[in-house]
């Protein structure tokens, strides 16, 4: 069963489309990414579903309910994290949790909570006086409050640290392993490779692709990509002569060669620096990415 | 019900960690009333310089003594250009001028009303000169001066005896302009928290993102928009009743005691329509500086031609319209009428109807235009 269908979804901004007639679906208990650069339509997206904007085309259904007869009891049954929360400043963590709990018909205790963002040691701190991985922490567990089956994560770890954003993916592990279902944005492409059962690609309001992202990969590239800074900007015609190469791209200096088979491939690169044809640093092999797959489609890197 | 409560504790709680917030909802009732009270309450008793020109002579001493009797009047009497001079150069505060057969006009008036109470004819009429420019004093003269005469109507009618002007004296011997004012401080107060204390904190939450994340719940606008107004009527009536307590202490502000229960109903009513307004106004409002600036506009309307400072009857008739349609025009003189029993222009289910009118609207339209999301 599907815990989200969205069918045709419009939304338009001034004259211009932010959300451009996309389909898809979420499955019960998976976790569902939405990928792309920012202005993509990632946020529209997930707002549109969680009911806090007006659709202007399609349909949507979340848990069985039809978006347009059932706005408010939609909300009861969903958690959501903002990309940014704007909290009371001089409430603690505790009391926070226990506000938002009054909101819903029923909510979990806020000690149990905080248990599950691991804030014990913050639960008497002002929410003003949190770190920023604190804060999406105490964000991630007021989205929790009401025990939700169907979990909005909007940009979950922009911003934060490498260890804050490791224990953040580490938390929405346990919450998929609790049967919930998760639907997050990111523009991080390491971070929809590791959470993400099933990544849409977004571009320009549309969605480019949408699989598993292994799958992904593998349908755009059964290579590895060998990259490299290039000193004396060689043709990419003459890049993609060389063997074992399938395709070849440029980015500024950056050079990725997708190669199928490596080996031949970094013979031939080294042969042609030996005969000065090539000039090169800062050599690297590895296995493709959502960044490639991303680099592919629309002829850009994500962060751009 | 269970969410009313918990934000209604949360802002108390946010508004109690606040200190700067705190202090200036302490200081700013504080120093109006300090301010007022040291200009108006300096002379203690005050009493109003009344000039008296008698072109009538002595048929007419009996009028002379009937405002002579009154303990709030300082009598003078002289020619009408001297008398006019002195309420010009600020030595008066009104000046009666006595028509000449004056006296004669009024027993005649008398022996027919007494012979014949159907037959129309002529009052005669007092002529009296104030100074608009005095405006915290004109208004209590003109009440005394219209309660003098009432007085004075009934005693030659024989309805009644001097009962009248002796009730009078009592009330308007202790009266000073500080007694008279408090209840207009007060309402200012009241208004100004409703407008200044309301709007910016809560288009603040909105720009924060902190309304965003709430209506993210199903939390309806309309349990957050009463919680809100409780908290602030609640704060309202703590600030009154730091003004009226610190006036009684420091300046020993006249207040009708037995009218208390009624004073704090007209405290809780006006306190709601102003705040009530400050929350629809928050919801024209993109940003916090905006809201400052559209909330200035009904700020200053309002103080400058509601007659809380400057008594209605020296306006201009044609503002008079505008007057009888400002909310605060009826707090300032529902306050009046409950806390010093006097100078009141309107009657008080008037005055109640008219803020209760413009409470219902401004709740309307508060919840009608409430944004949870920033920007437009």
């Amino acid at each position: 069963m599907d815990a989200i269908q969205v069918s045709k979804l419009r939304k338009v901004y001034a004259g211009v489309p932010a959300v451009d007639d996309i389909s898809f679906a979420v499955r019960e208990g998976e976790v569902f990414g939405l990928l792309g650069p920012n202005g993509a339509g990632k946020t529209t997206t997930v707002e549109c579903i969680e009911g806090l904007r007006e659709l202007d085309g399609g349909e949507i259904t979340v848990l069985g309910h039809s978006h347009a007869s059932n706005g408010n009891g939609i909300k009861e049954q969903i958690g959501i994290q903002l990309q940014t929360t704007g909290l009371y400043p001089l409430h603690t963590v505790y009391e926070l949790l226990k506000l938002f709990g009054s909101f819903y018909k029923e909510a979990l205790p806020p000690d149990d909570l905080i248990a599950m963002v691991s804030l014990e040691e913050k639960r008497n701190t002002r929410s003003k006086d949190l770190s920023g991985g604190q804060r999406q922490r105490l964000s991630l567990a007021l989205a929790l409050v009401n025990d939700p089956a169907l979990l909005f994560l909007d940009e979950p770890t922009t911003g934060l640290d490498p260890q804050a954003r490791r224990q953040m993916w580490n938390i929405v592990t346990e919450l998929q392993q609790r049967g919930k279902t998760v639907v997050l944005t990111t523009h991080y492409m390491e971070e929809a490779q590791t959470l993400c059962d099933r990544v849409a690609v977004m571009d320009t309001g549309k969605i480019i692709a949408l699989d598993s992202p292994l799958d992904l990969i593998s349908a755009h590239f059964e290579t590895t990509a060998i990259e490299f800074e290039d000193r004396n900007s060689a043709a990419i015609e003459m890049l993609e002569a060389l063997p074992g190469v399938k395709t070849a791209s440029r980015d500024g200096g950056l050079v990725t060669l997708y190669s199928l088979d490596t080996p031949r491939s970094m013979e031939g690169l080294l042969d042609a620096a030996r005969n000065g044809q090539l000039h090169f640093d800062d050599l690297r092999v590895r296995s493709a990415t959502l960044e490639d797959v991303f680099l592919k489609l629309t002829g850009r890197r994500i962060r751009d | 019900m269970r969410s009313f409560i918990q934000l209604y504790i949360a802002n108390v709680r946010e508004f109690r960690r606040d200190v700067s917030a705190l202090f200036w909802t302490v200081a700013f009732p504080l120093f109006f009333i300090v301010i007022f009270g040291i200009i108006f309450s300096g002379e203690g008793d005050i009493s109003f310089a009344l000039g008296i020109v008698n072109e009538d002579g002595a048929p007419s001493a009996r009028l002379v003594e009937s405002f002579e009797m009154v303990e709030a009047f300082d009598i003078k009497t002289g020619s009408l250009d001297d008398e006019l001079k002195a309420l010009e150069d600020g030595d008066r505060s009104a000046v009666i001028v006595i028509p000449p057969g004056m006296g004669q006009h009024i027993g005649e008036h008398t022996t027919q009303l007494m012979s014949d109470p159907g037959q129309e004819s002529d009052p005669a009429a007092l002529q009296v000169y104030y100074d608009p420019a005095d405006q915290n004093s004109s208004q209590i003269v003109l009440n005394i001066i219209d309660k003098v005469v009432a007085g004075m109507n009934e005693t030659m009618l024989g309805i009644t005896p001097v009962v009248t002007v002796e009730t009078l004296s009592v009330t308007a011997d202790d009266l000073r302009s500080i007694d008279y004012l408090l209840p207009g401080v007060l309402a200012m107060s009241l208004m100004q928290l409703g407008l200044f204390g309301t709007a910016a904190p809560l288009v603040s939450m909105r720009e924060k993102g902190v309304l965003r994340r709430m209506g993210a719940t199903p939390l309806s606008k309309t349990n957050l928009l009463a919680s809100q107004l409780a908290f602030r009527v609640t704060l309202a009536f703590m600030q009154a009743a730091l003004i009226v307590v610190v006036g009684a202490l420091l300046f020993e502000v006249h207040i009708e005691t037995q009218n208390l229960p009624a004073i704090i109903g007209v405290v809780l009513f006006g306190a709601a329509t102003f705040i009530t307004m400050g929350y629809f106004i928050s919801g024209l409002a993109k940003t916090e500086e905006a809201v400052q600036g559209i909330v200035s506009l009904p700020n200053f309307i309002f103080m400058f031609l509601s007659g809380i400072f400057f008594p209605v009857e020296v306006m201009p008739s044609w503002i008079r319209p505008v007057v009888d349609v400002i909310p605060l025009t009826y707090l300032g003189d529902a306050l009046r009428e409950t806390m010093i029993d006097a100078g009141s222009t309107y009657s008080m289910t008037r005055s109640l109807v008219i803020l209760g009118v413009w409470l219902v609207i401004c709740a309307v339209l508060a919840v009608r235009f409430f944004r949870w999301e920033p920007q437009a």
